[in-house]
């Protein structure tokens, strides 16, 4: 029998599987089922529904993808912080245990829900689904979804976002986005990080904009420190533009 | 990827699978050695249990908006192979599809409506 694919008429025409993925098999099984689904087609059904969903609210959706630690809970805490009182916020936070997240984000005008995702890497959008009317309510004007830390898995998962935001940190090393290009080929804008640290760093800041603009040419980016508040106004002007037109009325 | 294995297998009456083919694109968030790497842990003791996995990569295709012709560049830089400009649009590399199950012996009955119905 043949260990690779387990059918009855291999013989020794093929080795152990290597890992090129170029493993052909020229033998005939009994009966080939041609299907070409989506293997996150459930996921991304939900997602759907999700948006849907979210759009009907006039809601707009970032989802906020890195590394752990890369500031993503303390940009949150400055933006809402920020925007309190101009732009109704709500915050699903993702992590695999303990509500510390969103703990640190009460008490800022927003409604924030976190979902421990226990064994999992990364939200999905039937977890999602759950949290939406827990958190979001009649006035809701923009969501954010921190993502589970994690430059990979969150990207396969469409969550029903609007856009991806994909954060890195001053700490993580510029060429990053080389490294994980997916995350930074889904996002529609990169924010730089911990810019304050950038003095104490051997870190590049045009080699890192040149990485990201390499993996994904034209994309947005914001470089900020959220301890600082360098450049959050930027950040922040961005976000009141994408607020559909009731954030006229919440002056 | 092993739940919607085992409807289909259900829904075509497959008892014994053999091969599982799956196409990754290298910017759709799914490492192929990591997926390899689980997939027997995943299968154990399920219906799917003994076949192989077969992964398909699919490299990252770009349309170039500036001369119009698609490219296959690497995705860690994303430009036009033919005039270097980067204004480009990813137009291939997303995938994460299951392409076709291959199996033996009985199946084949294809019951669309009066099986369990899970899609």
């Amino acid at each position: 029998m043949c260990k690779d694919c387990g059918c009855e008429e291999g013989n020794a025409h093929h080795t152990h599987h290597d890992h090129h993925h170029d493993h052909h098999h020229n033998h005939d099984h009994d009966h080939r089922l041609e299907l070409g689904q989506k293997v996150l087609a459930e996921n991304d059904r939900l997602a759907e529904q999700n948006r849907k969903w979210l759009h009907e609210r006039g809601v707009r959706t970032l989802n906020l993808i890195s590394a752990p630690g890369t500031g993503k809970t303390r940009l949150l805490e400055e933006t809402l912080d920020r925007l309190q009182g101009e732009v109704s916020c709500a915050v699903i936070a993702g992590d695999q245990q303990t509500d510390n997240d969103a703990r640190r984000l009460q008490g800022k005008g927003a409604k924030v829900i976190q979902i421990e995702t226990v064994n999992s890497c990364h939200l999905d959008a039937e977890r999602v689904a759950k949290a939406l009317p827990e958190v979001v309510d009649d006035d809701t004007q923009l969501l954010f979804i921190e993502n589970v830390g994690n430059l990979i898995c969150p990207v396969a998962f469409d969550l029903g976002e609007d856009f991806k935001v994909a954060l890195l940190s001053t700490t993580e090393g510029e060429d990053k986005p080389l490294k994980y290009p997916s995350l930074f080929a889904s996002a529609q804008v990169a924010l730089l990080t911990k810019t304050d640290l950038i003095p104490h760093l051997d870190w590049d800041l045009q080699r890192c904009h040149e990485f990201i603009q390499r993996v994904h040419p034209g994309i947005f980016i914001f470089e900020l420190s959220a301890l600082t508040g360098d450049g959050m106004d930027p950040w922040l002007d961005y976000l009141r533009r994408l607020v559909p037109a009731k954030a006229a009325n919440a002056g | 990827m092993v739940e919607q294995i085992k409807a289909l297998m259900q829904e075509h009456g497959i008892e014994k699978l053999d091969l599982v083919t799956v196409t990754i694109g290298f910017l759709s968030g799914v490492d192929p050695e990591a997926f390899e790497f689980a997939y027997p842990i995943a299968t154990e003791n399920t219906v799917l249990a003994g076949s192989i996995l077969q992964i398909q990569t699919q490299e990252v295709e770009v349309l170039c908006r500036d001369c119009g012709v698609r490219t296959s560049p690497e995705p860690q830089y994303l430009r036009c192979l033919a005039c270097g400009s980067n204004a480009v649009e990813i137009t291939a590399g997303r995938d994460f599809v299951l392409q076709s199950l291959e199996y033996t012996g009985s199946g084949s009955k294809a019951l669309p409506e009066n099986d369990s119905g899970v899609t």
